[in-house]
């Protein structure tokens, strides 16, 4: 019997030169240039902070919401990436994805504490939704929170973030069809989540 | 835009809005993204780079913001106890129901920079009552406070302790937000570390304060204070015993059932 072909992850071919359009993009190449210098210089690292921060502290607000949570968590995002890249190898993915994936990673090991601890009258459920944008958004994001972590996570890439389905599987290391699979049984979690909570259109 | 028809794309929608409010500047994102751009709206973008560039510079950077320094946490609720070590800025949060029915929820946190260092919050919920004591620690400069931020009214307060010298005062907080009262180390080795013990509401104000020594070292605290009327009245507070290190923190609850210490 032959062996069934090798299965490669698909975010771990490096970028060659040639994959680079003709006339030089000044964004890719600005970006390639800050991350390598960002190795060794921190002024260039805090240039990359200034760029993404936002994006990734946006990132974590709409998952978690609490302010004070997503300060420390944006703070732990950019302390791993301040010790790891010296070892991050530029693979044609932007540096936005890569610490979309630590942000990522922060964000789950923080919610399995959360969950380890939360046995709790303080987790209330949110009041029943209204007409007042805020409550709706805290039963949104409750029901959100509610689902299993690897739902949650690829439905605020891809919904929240805007990732493509090829992005967000490049970011989490895991086939475009394994984000699909999770993307369409979020959606569904979610959906009966919002109508336990009493959601209404 | 029209509004989604599916309740999914409904609650994404709103989540996504919640935080378009808290985005940058877009100009100035637009002008930060592209630096080849006219540099009119740059300004306020390099104070921002300086001040974290300043912040960033040498590979301390990581340890000056207090990322990598590791801190130790000892809880007693009742008859649990719960001991951790912690590297860097977080949190912890910690749930328990005392044999009465009491919710307890216990928050302990560290913040990342040289500024704030430490927060216990605890709450307790028993019958629709709810209760929340909070104790915090910042670390500042290793300078006094200037004298135009405290309370004119305000003696000045100094003892010595086991651990070095102390002094309390008083903070006025801007226009109508009351004020703090703070209690700082004054001899510690790696910077000043000030308490906040306490707060008056914008209502009163503080005229004297006397203090009292307990045996267990904590501090009795009696305010003379002045309320809006002008009638006098006494604002009475119990100081832990005041902390040993800037970092390292302690509280009980009134009952004696929760106890948290924090160290570094």
């Amino acid at each position: 019997m032959e062996n069934p072909p090798a299965v490669s992850r698909p975010e771990l071919i490096p970028a060659q030169e040639s994959d680079l359009p003709d006339g030089p993009d000044p964004r890719v190449w600005d970006e390639r240039h800050l991350v390598e210098k960002a190795r060794h210089d921190p002024e260039a690292f805090a240039e990359l902070y200034r760029r993404h921060g936002p994006a990734v502290s946006r990132y974590l607000r709409r998952r978690i919401g609490d302010p004070e949570t997503v300060q420390d968590l944006v703070a732990e995002t950019f302390k791993t990436a301040w010790q790891t890249i010296a070892r991050y190898r530029w693979r044609g993915l932007p540096i936005r994805a890569w610490l979309f994936r630590l942000a990522t990673t922060a964000v789950t090991r923080w919610l399995r504490q959360e969950r380890r601890h939360a046995s709790t009258p303080w987790n209330e459920e949110p009041a029943a939704p209204s007409d007042d944008p805020d409550g709706q958004r805290d039963v949104a994001r409750a029901a959100l929170l509610s689902l299993p972590l690897a739902w949650q996570t690829v439905l605020s890439l891809h919904y929240l973030e805007g990732w493509s389905v090829d992005e967000v599987a490049r970011i989490l290391g895991c086939r475009p069809g394994t984000v699909k699979s999770r993307l369409s049984r979020g959606r569904e979690a979610m959906r009966q989540e919002l109508a336990r909570k009493g959601w209404t259109s | 835009m029209s509004r989604p028809t599916d309740p999914v794309d409904q609650a994404f929608s709103l989540l996504r809005e919640d935080s378009d409010l808290a985005m940058p500047d877009p100009q100035l994102e637009k002008q930060l993204r592209n630096p080849t751009q006219p540099r009119r709206h740059w300004r306020l973008g390099w104070v921002a780079v300086a001040v974290f560039a300043v912040s960033v510079a040498g590979t301390g950077w990581a340890a000056q913001q207090g990322l990598l320094k590791s801190w130790w946490y000892r809880i007693v609720v009742g008859e649990t106890q719960i001991r951790g070590v912690a590297d860097g800025p977080g949190v912890r949060v910690f749930d328990h129901e005392l044999s009465d029915g009491t919710q307890v929820r216990i928050r302990v946190s560290r913040a990342a920079g040289p500024q704030a260092v430490s927060r216990i919050e605890v709450s307790q919920s028993n019958e629709g009552m709810e209760t929340q004591d909070v104790e915090e620690f910042r670390r500042s400069e290793p300078t006094l406070a200037p004298r135009s931020e405290i309370a004119d009214l305000t003696p000045l307060h100094l003892w010595k302790t086991a651990q070095g010298w102390r002094r309390l005062y008083i903070k006025q907080g801007p226009p109508g937000s009351g004020s703090e009262i703070l209690v700082e180390a004054l001899d510690q080795p790696d910077g000043r570390c000030v308490q906040l013990v306490g707060r008056l509401p914008p209502t009163l104000r503080s005229l004297d304060v006397s203090l009292q020594e307990q045996e267990n070292g904590s501090l009795h605290l009696i305010l003379d204070c002045l309320d809006e009327s002008g009638r006098s009245l006494e604002r009475h507070l119990e100081i832990g015993v005041p902390p040993s290190s800037p970092g390292a923190m302690r509280y009980q609850s009134p009952d004696g059932r929760v106890r948290v210490d924090v160290g570094d």
